[in-house]
């Protein structure tokens, strides 16, 4: 049975995927991280010897590379009492009737399943360390799709794994990619063959549920010459009044012609810290889009990028950021041209609210190869209260003579004109408020499909009640 | 080291008597010494420059220096002229008319002895000696500059222009400090031009601070054309009072590297302050400017205009920074930071910076970084206008807004010139 746990969790009527399940891990390392247990993670899962000497060499880098100098306040984050590995089965499943009742309530709770019934091609769902459960609909498996949780890509396709893991992220890149080197588990393995093209999204779904926990996803996807893949996560944790940690790595390698779309809806609970390192490269004429909400989390440090490393490659990242009191979003996008006629595109939306503080960081980088390359970069924020704050720090480096460089930026409060002429309609000042974000939001939510826009626009006007006094 | 230090101590003090100056800028220059051991260097975001020569190593003296050899200095009904040669001031008058409404215009060090409550209350109040061992330095080891001050109600028709040489037939630093105040309801216009002559490899530390009490006008144009053997370091403040009003104009155009702050402060309720730099950079010169506005009081507007355009195997860095502090309700902030990147060896920065703590605000900024757009080129060429003439008419436009808001023809004239022969330089081998 699953029970309320009252020494820690924290009743938030503003946050409905609040609330835990009493499930005990059938395997953790317990608090704290040692070299000892960085090998016991490893034996564990059965690993081959590299991938053990490159968890404890990232364990080395982890433990030089200093604290993030930029960005948010990290100091309340105690990462000796986190709890590193906890595996809750044995065994992943393929089939939801065989996921352990108490896990699949919590996937129920959280309406993955039937997302999946509806309109996915394939879903995977991470519970705390491990993935327990994955599928891929037979019409997608058949076109040579692979789509399976990392680990389990570790052992089953090893030259393809070891071909593409770690090489877009080293763990030297900084201490959270280090850290996620030395103790990943799980996330999702996607690779698309040449030429099939996926239209119908694949979604993994992470839950963080003890306290104290840390999930150390780690996905890689590889789409090949020619083919296409929409891809979509969803994150949420219980509030508890301490601290868990999401540091995640993704690597996104999109070959020649080929396209990926990475979607994030991020509504971790205000007790999480989420502290990502996201990285695509994108060769000749191929297309990398990010797509990204930040609406929940304690503190938010994330700036995807993609290196436009082939002629005609495109990038392009969409995303929004709602941070109310607490909350920290520092996010962003870094747009690195190596090729001639490269293009990005970085539209950011952010919204602060009741104390809370969103903050864009970017930096869009013309190299010399870059010649022809265009980069065009937008930052909206609103700024509803007098508690809150944004940042906006935008980098624009250029080394080369022929390229084009367009950013703009703008932060105000919301339009007293749009909200007298919306009230003068006979509109509440709390309707005419959610209409006007509504509409400021707009374009992001109308990139996502269909399902994911009606809940993000149900979740938005859900952390915009109450804020009109 | 002990020794060394103690030293210094003695020959600064030594100096200062020797300049007889009194004994509260003695005690700021021991300070500024005591605190150049402590601080460290200032850094700039994105560009290096911890390596250049900003600090000369050398005794403060006031040995004869070679201004006797500068030709004679014009009189001119329009503007009032000053001018410095290294340390030592070559001509200054004031007009009666101004002297009778109580406008001082002295070199720096007479201010400290003659005006000495103005001098203590507002030397080093804006910028201050304790920012950086750069900034301690500067108060140790000041050797030139000017005081202005524009009393209550007065308003100072001419332009007040100043030509500040540097002196680079010998090896001698130049720490210069230009501290102008408006006082309530004042307006006054100041135009700076920087100059070098010799070839010496020298530092220039220049300061600017401007205090515009409430309800003052002060524009200020500074025209920078220090030498390829000069390596400048500079701060321009404004403390900006109630509904006072500053603008600034600079075009930074030395030959050798440069690294520069310019701040505006807008410290009480509608103050405005509108910040314009133009920078061209050639050869291999590297140029880093932090342009810093920050909105603390209410209704307060700040706006930030900087253009760049580099040549050659230069690189320039624009660090536009718009701040609103909390509290600072209807405030507003606007910057554009462009810049025109013209050879394959070029790189440019243009980071537009927002830092908003308010809500009850408007803020944006823009910023763009491109070659000149081969439209304008063929529209003009189509018109018979050859390539070369067509790229530096384009990139005058480009540079209009601040070339238009300087005060006084000379000076924009002079600008112009210097452009002129930047660009033909710069561009001569495309």
């Amino acid at each position: 049975m699953s029970k309320q746990t009252a020494s820690s969790t924290i009743d938030d009527e503003n946050y409905e995927y609040g609330f835990h399940d009493d499930v005990q891990p059938v395997y953790s390392t317990g608090r704290g991280l040692t070299e000892e247990i960085v090998r016991k993670i490893s034996a564990e899962k059965n690993e081959p010897r590299w991938m053990l000497d490159y968890r404890l060499k990232a364990y080395r880098t982890y433990r030089r590379l200093p604290m993030p100098k930029f960005g948010p306040d990290l100091s309340g984050l105690d990462l000796d009492n986190m709890l590193y590995y906890q595996k809750m089965t044995d065994k992943k499943f393929r089939d939801w009737k065989d996921v352990p009742a108490d896990l699949k309530r919590t996937f129920d709770r959280l309406g993955v399943p039937q997302a999946e019934r509806k309109y996915l091609a394939g879903t995977a769902a991470q519970y705390e360390s491990e993935v327990v459960y994955h599928n891929m609909k037979k019409e997608f498996a058949k076109l040579g799709i692979i789509f399976t949780d990392t680990d389990t890509a570790l052992k089953e396709y090893p030259d393809l794994f070891k071909k593409w893991f770690g090489k877009l992220v080293q763990p030297t890149d900084n201490k959270f990619a280090a850290l996620n080197a030395a103790v990943w588990s799980g996330g999702s393995f996607i690779y698309v063959p040449k030429g099939v093209k996926v239209k119908t999204p694949i979604q993994s779904y992470f839950r963080l549920n003890a306290e104290n926990t840390g999930q150390f996803e780690r996905t890689l996807i590889i789409v090949d010459e020619g083919a296409s893949v929409d891809y979509v996560e969803g994150c949420t944790a219980p509030n508890y009044s301490s601290d868990s940690l999401h540091a995640a790595v993704v690597e996104v390698n999109v070959a020649r012609d080929a396209y990926c779309r990475y979607t994030t809806i991020q509504n971790w609970s205000d007790n999480v810290y989420s502290l990502e390192t996201k990285r695509a490269a994108a060769v000749a004429h191929a297309t990398m889009e990010w797509v990204d909400g930040n609406l929940g989390s304690k503190v938010t440090m994330k700036y995807p990028s993609v290196y436009l490393n082939g002629e005609g490659a495109r990038g392009t990242m969409l995303s929004i950021a709602v941070a109310s009191n607490g909350i920290h979003q520092d996010s962003g996008a870094r747009m690195i041209h190596n090729a001639p006629d490269t293009s990005s595109s970085i539209v950011s939306k952010s919204i602060a609210r009741t104390g809370g503080s969103t903050d864009y960081r970017g930096t869009v980088r013309f190299g010399q190869h870059a010649d022809g390359s265009k980069g065009h970069v937008e930052c909206d924020t609103i700024i509803m209260d007098d508690q809150s704050s944004s940042d906006t720090i935008p980098y624009n480096e250029i080394d080369n003579a022929h390229v084009a460089m367009e950013h703009e930026a703008k932060v105000s409060k919301i339009s007293e004109e749009q909200l007298y002429y919306l009230m003068s309609r006979g509109i509440s000042a709390a309707k005419a408020t959610e209409m006007i974000i509504m509409g400021f939001v707009e374009p992001f939510t109308k990139q996502l499909p269909m399902e994911y826009a009606v809940e993000l626009n149900r979740l938005i006007s859900f952390e915009m009640e109450g804020s009109i006094g | 080291m002990m020794t060394d230090e103690k030293q210094r101590r003695v020959q600064l003090a030594a100096a200062s008597r020797q300049n007889s100056e009194p004994d509260t800028l003695r005690q700021r220059r021991l300070r500024g010494l005591e605190l150049m051991g402590q601080l460290p260097r200032p850094r700039m975001q994105r560009f290096r420059f911890q390596d250049w020569p900003l600090i000369a190593d050398r005794p403060l003296n006031w040995c004869q220096s070679s201004a006797t050899n500068l030709a004679s200095t014009r009189l001119d009904e329009a503007v009032v002229r000053v001018t410095q040669l290294g340390r030592t001031t070559v001509s200054l008058s004031l007009p009666q008319p101004l002297r009778d409404q109580g406008v001082i215009l002295t070199d720096i060090f007479t201010a400290a002895r003659d005006h000495a409550d103005l001098f203590d209350k507002y030397f080093m109040s804006a910028i201050r000696a304790d920012e950086n061992k750069l900034t301690a330095y500067h108060q140790a080891y000041l050797n030139a500059g000017l005081f202005l001050y524009v009393p209550k109600n007065v308003v100072v028709e001419q332009p007040i222009m100043a030509e500040l040489i540097q002196d680079n037939t010998q090896d001698e630093p130049l720490v210069s400090h230009i501290l102008v105040v408006a006082d309530q309801g004042s307006r006054v216009k100041f135009i700076q031009h920087l100059t070098s002559i010799g070839d010496h490899t020298n530092p220039a530390n220049m300061m600017v601070e401007l205090i515009a009490r409430d309800g003052s006008e002060i524009d200020f144009s500074s025209l920078d054309e220090l030498g390829p053997t000069t390596h400048t370091y500079f701060k321009r403040r404004a403390d900006i009072g109630r509904d006072a009003h500053v603008e600034w104009a600079v075009g930074v155009m030395n030959a050798g590297d440069t690294v520069g702050d310019m701040d505006a402060e807008l410290l009480g309720t509608g103050g405005y302050a509108n910040s314009k730099v133009i920078a061209v950079t050639t050869g291999k010169q590297r140029v880093g400017i932090n342009n810093r506005v920050t909105n603390r009081g209410k209704h307060t507007t700040g706006l930030i205009n900087q253009r760049g355009v580099i040549l050659e195997q230069s690189e320039l860095i624009f660090n536009g920074i718009g701040q609103i502090i909390h509290g600072a309700h209807g405030a507003q902030a606007d910057q554009q930071n462009r810049v025109l990147i013209m050879s394959p060896q070029a790189r440019g920065d243009a980071n537009p910076i927002l830092l908003i703590d308010e809500n009850d605000v408007q803020a944006g900024h823009a910023a763009s970084v491109g070659p000149v757009d081969p439209q304008q080129i063929y529209y003009l060429m189509s018109r018979g206008i050859p390539r070369p003439q067509a790229q530096r008419m384009v990139i005058r436009g480009f540079l209009g807004a601040v070339l238009a808001a300087i005060p006084s023809q000379d000076v924009r004239d002079k600008m112009i010139d210097v452009l002129e022969r930047k660009l033909t330089d710069g561009l001569q081998y495309q």
